[in-house]
């Protein structure tokens, strides 16, 4: 998957290095900004009312 | 042909005569059977680029290189006046095939798995490290901003020190009438939480509307600050800003400042008490005494306990010590807190 993903990035080795690097801080701003806030209403370990 | 014709003794030295010339000598199969193991690891420094160049050989290209002559040579001469030269050769091949494929290994599904596993508990760690680290820190710094916003809102000029009210003159504290639901209406200041704690109290305690949003929120139905009774209020222990997360470090004595458009609530933390979820006598405007009449001016906090769980709950308690209108000023202890909003 990776090594795939390594060989679809086209130019020399610092460029491909360049690319996976903005790919996966994309990657990870979509999950900090979207995915992680959407998964987070889903978690409720955190109940701190009293009540009946 | 001169340069295959060259190195041909080149070849012939290292490998078979320079390192083992007896045995080499003795056993041609031997021979032939190092010639195949030498176009793995050979004797000479060249060899580590030999299955790359290897290419070069079948296809014959013009330009043969140091590394691909020696190779050539070495095989001529395992093969020379021998039927061996095939096997010799598609030894050479299958080894060719064997590094080829370590340079690009086939689709494999475990393997795909595998990375799919990895990139799962990857995922799970992001999450957690979000949740309980980063977006704490974001949205704590955030609640904190709005916080002084919220105050900046109420500013009203404060006079000159001489011509402020005097503690005397200040009255009863003024009791403000609740809000609409999710409305914020109060600033929370607890010097023991950080200097630049300042978390708004906004009506009601929804969990969507008010806690994960807001940071603290007001029991609606009990009393507002400074009234006689029981200001109760809920916050997260952990996540979402996690308003109330070291609840448990206050110490008795320790001062919570409640500000509202009114003025300045200086409550005195008295202690903690931990219940289970259904207690809800801990809102009572006498705590755990339902039906009797209150004459003390009390603030209740409660979050959860332990720590990202919801099995109890912690009750912090605290009592009014003082009250000063907006034009007095704020209080010394969060002066600096509240005259530095931006």
């Amino acid at each position: 998957m990776y090594a795939a993903l390594w060989r679809l990035m086209p130019g020399p080795v610092w460029l491909r290095i360049v690319l996976m690097v903005v790919f996966f801080a994309v990657i990870l701003a979509l999950l900090v900004v979207l995915v992680f806030p959407w998964l987070n209403t889903f978690v409720n370990v955190n109940d701190v009312t009293v009540g009946q | 042909m001169s340069d295959g014709d060259r190195p041909m003794s080149d070849g012939d030295s290292p490998v078979a005569g320079g390192d083992q010339p007896a045995t080499n000598g003795d056993q041609p199969f031997a021979d032939a059977d190092n010639h195949a193991i030498g176009s793995d690891q050979p004797a000479n420094s060249d060899q580590p680029t030999v299955s790359m160049d290897q290419a070069g050989i079948d296809s014959d290209q013009p330009t043969v290189s140091m590394d691909q002559a020696l190779i050539e040579g070495d095989s001529a001469d395992a093969g020379a006046g021998s039927p061996d030269l095939d096997g010799d050769k598609a030894e050479t091949r299958r080894g060719r095939r064997i590094s080829t494929a370590r340079r690009k290994p086939k689709f494999s599904i475990v393997g795909l798995f595998g990375e799919l596993f990895i990139t799962a508990g990857v995922l799970v760690f992001l999450f957690l490290g979000w949740q309980l680290w980063l977006n704490d820190i974001i949205v704590g710094s955030s609640q904190n901003k709005t916080g002084v916003t919220l105050a900046q809102n109420w500013d009203a000029p404060v006079p000159a020190q001489a011509d402020r009210p005097k503690p005397a003159d200040y009255g009863d504290p003024v009791v403000a009438t609740a809000p609409a639901n999710a409305q914020q209406f109060a600033v929370m200041y607890i010097p023991r939480f950080g200097a630049d704690y300042s978390r708004t109290v906004s009506e009601g305690v929804g969990t969507s509307t008010v806690l994960d949003k807001n940071g603290i929120g007001h029991y609606p139905g009990t009393q507002m600050p400074g009234e006689v009774g029981n200001f109760a209020v809920a916050a997260h222990r952990t996540t979402h800003g996690a308003p109330f997360n070291q609840l448990a470090t206050l110490q008795v004595g320790d001062k919570i400042y409640v500000q509202t458009q009114d003025g300045y609530y200086t409550y005195v933390y008295r202690g903690l008490e931990y219940v289970r979820p259904t207690g809800v006598g801990v809102l009572d405007p006498v705590p755990e005494t339902t039906g009797a009449s209150p004459t003390d001016r009390l603030m209740t906090m409660t979050s959860c306990n332990p720590k990202l769980s919801a099995a109890e709950r912690i009750v912090g308690y605290a009592s009014l010590d003082s009250w000063q209108p907006t034009a007095a000023g704020a209080p010394a202890a969060i002066l600096a807190t509240v005259s530095a909003k931006g």
